[in-house]
């Protein structure tokens, strides 16, 4: 239930609010689940705001930060015991 | 995990090649969600949706006493108004450009983390990509790097890595895009440089924002001039759309 809603706040923040809410929430998920919907997140902000799909030179650079904030926070979540 | 990466990056290799025909489909899509949500807004803040429980209940007590039909057009009326009140601000502005697109803003600059975003107007409104965009008669802001059915996205050119010529009290320096709206001029230290000073894109007579701060240090041969933007950007409407050429002529 809490991560449907946090996902569900995550993705209407891509829409409506500035950069770190989605940054933020999706840093909550993937430090309490192993968020794959953090990537879909990132997916979303590239696809509607990426020009060409690529940053400096970098594609889909906002799937790939997020796809590090997931994998980056695995220790943690086993570290603080907050995984399921 | 790695399903969902393998697609994306599938996903986003077939758009490569395509050309962004997806993501344009996708901005079309997102266009009605921005549109709705922006029609919600009004609607409620002409209300006083949001207003204090003391408010609303001393207009609510007020309210009751009107007629139901005459509660909604007074709402629509204030939407409407609103709406007046961005156009008329741009009447100037088509009439420096008979030939410019007026288009709403329909993702708040400021949402993206890519200093872009998104407009109302497309292809089929005759929007091309390189076209430049304005907030003002002479005051521009980004171009359109991708245009489609519906939609356009909108680049600011303080977009990390944009470098453009512009002239700072005649003097023609280089201004770079530093993100969030803003951007950074390197100037020579004996060029005098206030506060508020406009900077005008080279051979375009089009400003691109105004002088918000400069640090100088006694051991440095150039000042570092900020550039803030030459609008309030989150509180954007409407945009002119302009093909570069004209804009310039006509300034």
């Amino acid at each position: 239930m809490i991560r449907a809603f946090i996902s569900g706040v995550a993705m209407a923040s891509v829409f409506f609010a500035p950069a770190w809410v989605p940054l933020l929430t999706v840093g909550m998920l993937a430090l309490r689940f192993a968020a794959w919907e953090a990537v879909l997140v990132g997916f979303l902000v590239d696809l509607l705001y990426a020009p060409g799909g690529f940053f400096w030179g970098i594609p889909m650079p906002a799937t790939l930060l997020m796809l590090v904030v997931v994998i980056a926070l695995y220790p943690w979540r086993t570290q603080l015991a907050v995984s399921r | 995990m790695f399903a969902l990466v393998l697609v994306a990056v599938l996903f986003f290799a077939t758009e490569y090649f395509s050309g962004g025909a997806i993501r344009a489909g996708a901005r079309d899509v997102a266009a009605v969600v921005w549109g709705t949500s922006r029609s919600t807004y009004d609607t409620t803040g002409a209300s006083g949706f949001f207003k204090s429980k003391v408010v609303l209940a001393k207009e609510n007590q007020a309210l009751r006493k009107e007629r139901d039909a005459l509660l909604t057009m007074q709402f629509q009326n204030d939407v409407l108004r609103s709406e007046n009140a961005s156009l008329r601000a741009f009447l100037n502005a088509h009439e420096a450009h008979p030939d410019g697109i007026v288009a709403a803003v329909l993702s708040r600059p400021g949402i993206s983390p890519y200093d872009t975003f998104v407009i109302g107007m497309g292809e089929g409104d005759g929007v091309t990509v390189g076209d430049w965009v304005l907030v003002a008669p002479g005051l521009v802001i980004g171009e359109i790097k991708e245009v489609g059915a519906q939609t356009a996205l909108v680049s600011l050119f303080s977009a990390p890595g944009y470098a453009k010529e512009v002239l700072l009290r005649e003097a023609l320096l280089t201004y770079t895009g530093q993100g969030s709206g803003g951007g950074v001029v390197q100037a020579p230290r004996d060029l005098e440089v206030q506060v508020g000073d406009l900077i005008y894109l080279a051979n375009s007579g089009l400003s691109l924002g105004v002088v918000g701060h400069v640090s100088a240090k006694p051991e440095d041969a150039y000042h570092e001039v900020l550039i803030a933007p030459p609008a309030n950007l989150p509180a954007l409407r409407f945009v002119e759309v302009v093909h570069p050429q004209v804009a310039a002529v006509q300034e």
